[in-house]
């Protein structure tokens, strides 16, 4: 490749938020599923809206259902007016978006299938000039990713050595524990090679959970007093107030450590404990975010009754209305002891976090849907004003608020106008949407240009996912034999009450978001 | 630019406002009732026992007017603009400083809550000014001004851009803001604009709303050469055409400053250029690789597109002894799309439908501040395209 081929693109200083990609075909894997219907097909149309697919790009939809492609085209059609988040929609823009979309049923396990996706991929490849790119999306059950993967590799659809040139997207889970995991990635790897793989886990992609790097990074201010010295524990809060939905059957698999904590609620743990990158790139964040993970202290066996609990929601009122237990949710089995929630007490065994515990939990059927960090910090080591005068005083606190209400919330004491001293706690709220008054991206927009262009940094690296299963891995077989066992808590509280008391026993309480 | 940077919608029954207007008053009165009114807002937001609800404000807005309509119609391009940027607009009508001394002034304050939740507060103050005091802008603007948070000046129509005025309003400002598509003479202003832009202090930004409008064209120019396989016909342009709406000569600015992007970014030097009847202007350059480079622009009767708006642009291309060759049409039967062609080497045409085209001004505005101060890139375009089009002349 010659130099200027591989300079920065010297058209594209000073453009606005530049990001495009090199010409590619898409291929969606169960594109006439869900996730395909509620996101990724209004994010396309969004991206083509903001024109931002790069000019050549084609679709192709990918599925068991025996549709052409102009039954595809008009499903697309009424998947972009239902679920996009810009509206009204735009005819000529979704016109535009509909030629470049073709579709194919499949059977995946089938390999005259892939050689049929090959001929019409290679027919596109040619019409649309696309120089043999080429995205796999794999909107499918976590099953079939191998089988999908093989199936593309024994087409020659995917090579470990094309420079990333095809790539494959799978989305979380990734495996079912460090066994399936580790299997998984081996069958990945040997069929794309770990640079055009890219593991989705949506949270990343969120505006709010980029924020909290920049909160940290591009401030002087919050770093030197991030760490053991000032900060007293750490809250992670993701919580639902729906239910199991129609999700019963992979639920009663999963369960809210494999649903949450191993992925979206470490997430947020090692964005909020990682040392500062170099830079924000792939290897960089992914580096620190391993490390922070491989700092946190593993369980041994007897230590999980203590440091977790696990709770399954019983039926009660939310949001005004009263709902059912989890063992009466349709397809539930009536003795299930899958957890609804979990809470856990982390350590991590490093020189900045050394003695600040991390508190996780998530839920279902909790009072209502949030999702937060909160930083506490110690008290003052002497109290100036007397005890009388600080009865009302908190700690210190800064919040992190991912959904709903985006922003950073700073805890801190004031005087109370009266005529003596009396100090109480007050909020300095800073509310993202009420700086930035803009549509903020839909994640999977941010995520399927990142997989278009080529860059990983917000997807989830091999070792990443590994590590995190370490860690999951002693809690689930714990867990498995009843240790500690399955508390009920009445939907619309905040978990049962050991949840509590694992913060109790510590002198501390959890924080109401 | 991205459609993400489109205005939200404000919704009439979750404004709270308040009003105030006099006539014949001073400026200590007017800065004293903007202070009451924006406390009072902040109270009445919070309950009882609450403490005022703050309110984020992101910048000062100062617009310079001098007609009704247009005073109109910035007036409402702020109050759109809150929905997006919170914070203080100032209108200052400038009436003739011939007159006696008076200033009349309206404030209004509006509490917007959006349906997610978020507050945010827009204080407009509308000033009429007649007298000595317009040529003291800055003794009227700065004791309204919301400290710490950027002020960008709006000059609407033609601004005295040589003028010493303009200069003492500069010192008020982060950013000047103009309109070349507004300007009465283009091609002197245009100049002018470009002698300012390298006169005054680099911590000021200059910037042209007929620039963004062109920033679609940009930024599809350079998707198209993003590819590596195609960066090798960058740099083997060999012809630019550029389309503008106009009759005559026109308003040429958008089309120069296409062409002076290009120039000036690929490192094309002028050779020599001419202008011809009709508003075509044929420019001969000479790329860094020796090969010459024909730029052209042409006026182009159009009944749908406001005078100067680039209507087309047409790139040839050689490299490798292949060919290449980038069309891009505004669609006049559809507003706001745009059907772009390419053929590169032996493959077969592409045609692609693409959304592009005319923004509202406060879109523009938008994309202006966002983009941040200062703007490298359109300086020297501008440096450019004044070049370019004196050497025509």
């Amino acid at each position: 490749m010659t130099e200027a081929a591989t300079a920065p693109n010297p058209l594209a200083e000073g453009l606005h938020e530049y990001r495009t990609a090199s010409p590619a075909v898409m291929v969606i894997f169960g594109a006439t599923g869900d996730l395909s219907n509620r996101k990724l097909l209004p994010s396309l149309y969004n991206l083509a809206k903001q024109r931002l697919l790069p000019p050549g790009f084609a679709l192709v939809g990918a599925a068991i259902d025996d549709l052409s492609a102009d039954e595809f085209r008009k499903r697309t059609s009424a998947s972009v007016r239902d679920h996009s988040r810009t509206q009204p929609v735009d005819d000529g823009v979704l016109e535009s978006f509909l030629s470049s979309v073709d579709y194919l049923p499949i059977d995946f396990s089938k390999p005259e299938g892939f050689q049929a996706l090959k001929q019409r991929l290679d027919a596109l490849d040619h019409e649309r000039g696309a120089g043999g790119n080429a995205l796999y999306y794999c909107a499918t059950p976590p099953t079939t990713y191998a089988t999908i993967a093989q199936g593309l590799a024994a087409a020659g659809m995917a090579r470990r050595d094309d420079q990333g040139r095809r790539r494959i997207v799978v989305e979380k889970p990734f495996g079912t524990d460090l066994k399936s995991a580790t299997e998984l990635n081996l069958v990945l790897q040997r069929t794309f090679g770990e640079d055009a793989i890219f593991r989705i886990d949506h949270y990343l992609g969120k505006e709010t959970v980029q924020n909290i790097l920049a909160f940290r990074f591009a401030n002087a201010i919050f770093e030197p007093i991030w760490s053991s010295h000032y900060v007293d524990s750490v809250q992670i809060t993701v919580a639902e107030e729906l239910g199991v939905e129609h999700r019963a059957a992979y639920y009663e698999k999963a369960g809210a450590l494999r649903d949450i904590v191993q992925n979206h609620a470490l997430q947020l743990l090692t964005l909020v404990a990682m040392e500062p990158p170099v830079a924000f790139d792939a290897v960089a964040v992914r580096d620190e975010k391993v490390k922070v993970l491989r700092s946190v202290r593993p369980f041994h066996e007897d230590e999980v009754a203590r440091a977790t609990v696990r709770g399954q929601y019983a039926e009660g009122w939310v949001l005004g209305e009263q709902v059912a237990g989890y063992r009466q949710e349709p397809g539930v089995a009536a003795d299930s002891q899958t957890e609804t929630f979990a809470a856990l007490r982390l350590r991590v065994d490093n020189w900045r976090w050394a003695h600040t515990p991390f508190y996780l939990r998530t839920g279902k059927r909790l009072p209502k849907r949030v999702t937060e960090i909160r930083v506490q910090f110690k008290r003052p080591p002497h109290l100036t004003f007397g005890r009388e005068a600080t009865r009302d005083l908190e700690p210190n606190a800064i919040t992190l608020r991912i959904q709903p209400e985006e922003g950073i919330s700073l805890r801190f004491g004031a005087k109370v106008p009266t005529a003596g001293i009396r100090i109480r706690s007050v909020n300095m709220d800073f509310l993202y949407m009420s700086s930035f008054l803009l549509d903020a991206p839909d994640a999977y927009e941010r995520l399927i240009m990142d997989a278009l262009l080529g860059d990983p940094t917000l997807f989830t690296r091999a070792d990443e996912v590994e590590t995190a299963w370490r860690l999951i891995d002693p809690i689930e077989t714990a867990w498995r034999q009843g240790k500690p066992p399955v508390q009920t808590y009445a939907a619309g509280t905040w978990g049962p009450e050991a949840a509590d008391k694992l913060l109790e026993g510590e002198d501390r309480e959890w924080h109401r978001p | 630019m991205a459609s993400p940077l489109k205005l939200r919608t404000l919704e009439p029954e979750r404004v709270r406002s308040l009003e105030w207007q006099a006539e014949g008053t001073t400026m200590a009165d007017i800065v004293a009732q903007l202070s009451r009114m924006s406390a009072k807002l902040a109270h009445g937001d919070a309950g009882d026992d609450e403490h005022p609800h703050p309110r984020n404000c992101v910048m000062n807005m100062v617009a310079l007017v001098d007609g009704d309509q247009v005073a109109r119609k910035v007036g409402s391009i702020m109050a759109d603009l809150a929905a997006h940027h919170p914070s203080r607009s100032i209108i200052l009508y400038q009436h003739s400083p011939d007159l006696e001394q008076k200033i009349d002034a309206g404030i209004r304050c509006d509490a917007h809550t959006l349906v997610d939740g978020a507050p945010v507060q827009h204080e407009q103050v509308t000033l009429h000014v007649q007298g000595a005091a317009l040529e003291h802008i800055r003794s009227l603007v700065e004791p309204l001004l919301t400290p710490d948070v950027r002020t960008h000046l709006w000059w609407t129509g033609t601004p005295p851009l040589s003028d010493p005025a303009m200069h003492q309003a500069l010192d008020l400002c982060d950013t000047l803001v103009v309109d070349s598509a507004a300007f009465e003479r283009p091609f002197d202003s245009l100049l002018a604009l470009a002698r300012l832009a390298d006169s005054v202090s680099s911590q000021i930004g200059i910037a042209d709303l007929h620039w963004a409008r062109i920033h679609t064209w940009r930024e599809v120019l350079a998707q198209f050469f993003e590819p590596p396989s195609r960066r090798g016909f960058l740099h083997g342009i060999n012809g630019v055409g550029i389309d503008y709406a106009g009759e005559g000569r026109g308003n040429r600015v958008a089309a120069g400053l296409l062409a002076g992007w290009l120039s000036s970014t690929l490192g094309w030097r002028l050779k020599q250029a001419a202008a011809g009847r009709g508003g075509v202007v044929a420019a001969y350059l000479e790329a860094p690789a020796g090969h010459p480079v024909e730029v052209a622009f042409r006026s182009v009767r159009s009944e749908g597109q406001p005078e100067g708006e680039v209507l087309g642009l047409r790139i040839d291309s050689v490299a490798n002894r292949q060919t290449a060759s980038v069309a891009i049409e505004l669609d006049p039967s559809r507003e706001g799309s745009a059907v772009m062609r390419f053929t590169v080497g032996p493959d077969e045409t592409v045609s692609q439908r693409l959304p592009i085209g005319a923004s509202e001004e406060a879109d523009l505005l938008i994309h202006l501040l966002v983009q941040g101060r200062r703007d490298p890139v359109f300086l020297r375009s501008l440096r450019a395209a004044a070049d370019l089009l004196q050497a025509a002349r």
